[in-house]
């Protein structure tokens, strides 16, 4: 019984591997073999694919976009919302209530729903076809999630602690990094790890936002080769992976805070 | 609140004023190229009703919906009571089959149109099994049933990892004092776990709701739309209507539409799903 149960437990869990499996075998195969059995593990593992790909496509400098926009985005999301989420915390005017309140909408917009109208907004100062628009951007769209997470674990924080250190004569916002932001560690790690796997396979953002000549993310880039590759499908597959690797390792090293993370608007 | 205003300030900017900003173009005419714009009241809104093709892109968008709503539950749950268990196996498992939601939707998207094709790994398979594989792409009904089948993917791995968090933090006492009173399996499910995983059924419907509706990634790497335009979401209409055939009037109409059903929907669900948690 046990070791029935253990058995249809890994078959479920590789049933859900299977596509990636797919992405990783067939990275390393060539195309013949790719179609003639694609479920079948590279022997002989070929790096046709993967040198291809990186000498066709821009994937070094997408992956290099990807990063710099993914590590902006949620660097700023961290600060802003977190200080947002203290300023909620501590305050409760009419103002902050109703802050806290429309914000929380953020949460179910869909993006095609704005897209249109932010690029005339970042057009309107400046900031069309840009990466600093384009991060703003996402910024603004991920920060009722971090505010959540934030505002949720927040609460385990006694208002007492921040109100001791002001009686002492510290400001607020030296109370919140110097008390607060330490204390916010766990959150931190959930909303940098959820918020960044957002924002790395987000596609239509950096699509319609940074337009044709600002360089591409990966995800775009994948998508621009889709008709380009069809022909050659190592290097198709080698192009997925280059994209899911990042996010695979991110997710790995901090997996448990994933969960917690996605949890904690719920445990209130 | 002067800590709070660089984000109150980007979320006005860049959502709010975005929304009212769309609400407005949905009641003009609105042409970037030649920089016009005109007031034609609701007549976007009644081209919508009556296009065909629209109202298509909604029946299609509230099916995938309806599906995943129903699909990651049922077998998050289901999946969630196999590996609820401490050995490490069951841990390793668990990290595996969460993978699948931190995946790009495009890689989702192409690895199901890879494995679905009409000689993919899935047709080969059940050709093997003596079953004539239909063809899941090119197929109007079956290219809606696909893409529904790859979002379903990920959000039944991010349901499940959620609900074996939920069943972990039932206390096993009341499973024990349940047994000891002689209720069956079936009754320590009714009246135990499912209560108790109430909060777990709230987030998944929801993030399940949200994804369907603004489903558009999964869409163009699977099908691109097609055959035709029978597997086109809300989502690919609004960007075709406004990007590829310039006219955001029309775009902006369908995304208020949308707005307000993923709006209303959520609502609703948050309101029916949290009265269930609090009547515990």
């Amino acid at each position: 019984m046990r070791q029935a149960r253990a058995l249809l437990a890994i078959v479920v869990s590789a049933f859900f591997l299977f596509p990636l499996y797919l992405v990783i075998a067939n990275a390393f195969k060539t195309d013949p073999e790719i179609l003639r059995s694609p479920a079948r593990p590279p022997i002989g593992p070929t790096l046709d694919g993967m040198s291809g790909v990186l000498s066709v496509g821009d994937v070094t400098g997408g992956l290099v976009n990807s990063l710099l926009i993914t590590g902006s985005t949620i660097a700023l999301i961290m600060v802003v919302s977190s200080m947002l989420a203290f300023a909620l915390h501590m305050s409760n005017s009419w103002i902050s209530n109703a802050v806290g309140t429309v914000i929380l909408f953020g949460l179910i917009l869909p993006t095609p729903v704005i897209l249109i109208p932010v690029f005339r907004v970042l057009k309107y100062i400046g900031l069309e076809n840009s990466f600093p628009g384009l991060i703003l951007f996402l910024c603004a769209y991920y920060a009722p999630f971090a505010v959540l997470v934030y505002r949720g674990f927040m609460r385990s924080i006694p208002k007492e602690l921040a109100e001791a250190a002001s009686i002492d004569g510290a400001s607020l916002a030296s109370i919140y990094w110097s008390v607060i932001l330490p204390l916010l560690r766990p959150a931190t790690a959930s909303v940098l790890v959820i918020c960044g796997v957002w924002v790395w396979n987000e596609f239509l953002p950096p699509l319609v936002l940074l337009g044709p000549l600002q360089g591409n993310t990966v995800t775009v880039g994948l998508f621009r080769s889709v008709g380009q590759f069809d022909v050659n499908y190592g290097q198709l597959f080698s192009y997925m992976l280059f994209v899911s690797i990042p996010v695979l390792v991110f997710y790995l090293l901090l997996q448990r805070y994933f969960v917690r993370g996605l949890t904690a608007g719920a445990t209130k | 609140m002067a800590m709070g205003a660089p984000t109150t300030a980007l979320f006005a900017a860049l959502v709010v004023v975005p929304i009212g900003v769309t609400v407005h173009y949905s009641l003009n005419d609105v042409n970037f190229l030649r920089d016009e714009i005109s007031w034609v009241g609701f007549s976007n809104y009644a081209k919508l009703w009556e296009s065909g093709d629209f109202r298509h892109a909604l029946y299609v968008t509230l099916l995938i919906a309806a599906a995943s709503v129903v699909v990651p539950n049922a077998l998050g749950l289901l999946f969630a009571v196999l590996l609820d268990a401490g050995s490490r196996l069951y841990t390793t498992l668990r990290i595996i089959l969460f993978a699948p939601f931190v995946l790009s939707p495009l890689v989702v998207g192409l690895t199901f149109r890879w494995t679905l094709a009409n000689d993919g790994s899935l047709n080969n398979a059940l050709e093997a099994l003596g079953i004539p594989g239909p063809e899941w792409i090119s197929s109007p009904n079956l290219a809606v049933v696909s893409v529904g089948l790859a979002l379903s993917w990920q959000l039944v791995a991010f349901a499940t990892v959620l609900y074996v968090a939920a069943l972990r933090a039932i206390p096993t006492d009341l499973y024990e004092a349940a047994s000891i009173d002689g209720a069956s399996g079936y009754l320590r499910f009714r009246l135990i776990t499912w209560p108790l995983v109430a909060p777990a059924v709230t987030i998944t419907t929801l993030i399940s709701l949200i994804s369907a509706l603004k489903l558009y990634d999964h869409v163009v790497a699977l099908t691109g739309g097609g055959p035709g335009r029978s597997s086109e979401t809300v989502g690919l209409a609004i960007i075709r209507a406004g990007f590829t055939q310039n006219r955001a009037g029309l775009a902006s109409a369908m995304a208020v539409l949308l707005l307000v059903i993923t709006a209303a929907t959520t609502a609703i669900s948050l309101r029916v799903l949290r009265r269930r948690e609090v009547e515990l």
